[in-house]
């Protein structure tokens, strides 16, 4: 899948959650593996830097997280 | 042993009760004798004492109709005029003249079903390759991913996705959740800095198993956290 479903984790980073070909659509994946109550958003892969060299500096705006909440 | 004509005629009470119980008991032994019953019936059953034969009195009531033939060790049923042996039966495979088919097919398929039950063991570790007679116990889950640059998934079985928590910190989320979080999580990683060919950690992070996912550290081998460009996770249960 070309896409990805990033939160916010509960250190205030972000946590992005990599699809697999599993027979799920990403909007189950994300009901599924979305943490109980956190607001996800399905992004594409291009928007997930590739630099990792600051990975724990990566940040995300709550408010922008609005395509679901963790079942 | 007994036969009757099964008419009681008009009589004194005496020669009625002894004509009533030679009724009855012509009746108990199927009207055994040694020669068939002077008054017959259609559907009467007889058993040939001569011949240790159980005949029935066909429908229209013009010919006895072997049923049975008793020897030691029982009762051999009769088909169309002939013994009937099921385990030499090879003429009729499929029961059509049979008018026990159906019980017969279901013998036959409740036999088939246990041996192929009694064989797939056998299959299984052959197909597996495993020798020995030690049992075998499955892979639950199992992911091959990139844990560098873009993460991705390469290959993986009962795995929904994989989340990445942070440099070197991911976990494996199931398909299809565990019974419990008592399974084994087993793996390897490839390290991805200089010098070569040097040591890295694979780990499953503190208070991380659960059914539903389990979370995987590498590392270097001081303790550090590293991304992996190559990291296998199998789970057995």
């Amino acid at each position: 899948m070309d896409q990805r479903i990033i939160y916010q984790n509960d250190e205030g980073g972000v946590a992005v959650i990599i699809p697999a070909e599993c027979g799920l659509t990403i909007e189950q994946i994300a009901a599924k593996d979305v943490p109980t109550g956190k607001a996800y958003k399905i992004v594409d892969v291009a928007d997930i830097p590739t630099d990792r060299q600051w990975r724990a500096e990566w940040t995300v705006d709550e408010a922008d997280l609005t395509d679901g909440v963790g079942a | 042993m007994a036969q009757h004509d099964y008419n009681i005629g008009d009589q004194n009470g005496f020669d009625f009760l002894v004509d009533l119980n030679n009724a009855l008991s012509a009746i108990a032994t199927n009207n055994a004798g040694s020669s068939e019953p002077n008054t017959t019936f259609p559907h009467m059953l007889w058993f040939d004492t001569n011949n240790d034969l159980m005949k029935m009195r066909n429908q229209a009531n013009s010919a006895w109709v072997i049923v049975a033939e008793k020897d030691g060790s029982g009762w051999t049923p009769y088909r169309q005029g002939t013994a009937l042996d099921p385990a030499e039966d090879s003429s009729d495979p499929n029961f059509t003249n049979d008018p026990n088919a159906a019980a017969r097919r279901g013998l036959v398929q409740q036999k088939l079903i246990n041996l192929i039950l009694d064989t797939i063991p056998e299959l299984v570790a052959a197909e597996l390759h495993a020798s020995g007679s030690a049992p075998m116990y499955a892979c639950r889950a199992w992911v091959n991913f990139n844990g560098t640059g873009t993460v991705a998934i390469r290959a993986s079985g009962n795995v929904s996705s994989i989340t990445d928590n942070g440099v070197g910190d991911y976990t494996v989320n199931f398909t299809t959740n565990m019974e419990d979080a008592n399974y084994c999580t087993t793996g390897s990683m490839v390290r991805q800095d200089d010098p070569p060919n040097r040591l890295g950690h694979f780990g499953v992070a503190n208070c991380s198993i659960t059914r539903s996912s389990v979370g995987i550290l590498t590392g270097k081998s001081n303790g550090l956290l590293q991304d992996a460009p190559t990291v296998s996770v199998a789970i057995f249960r």
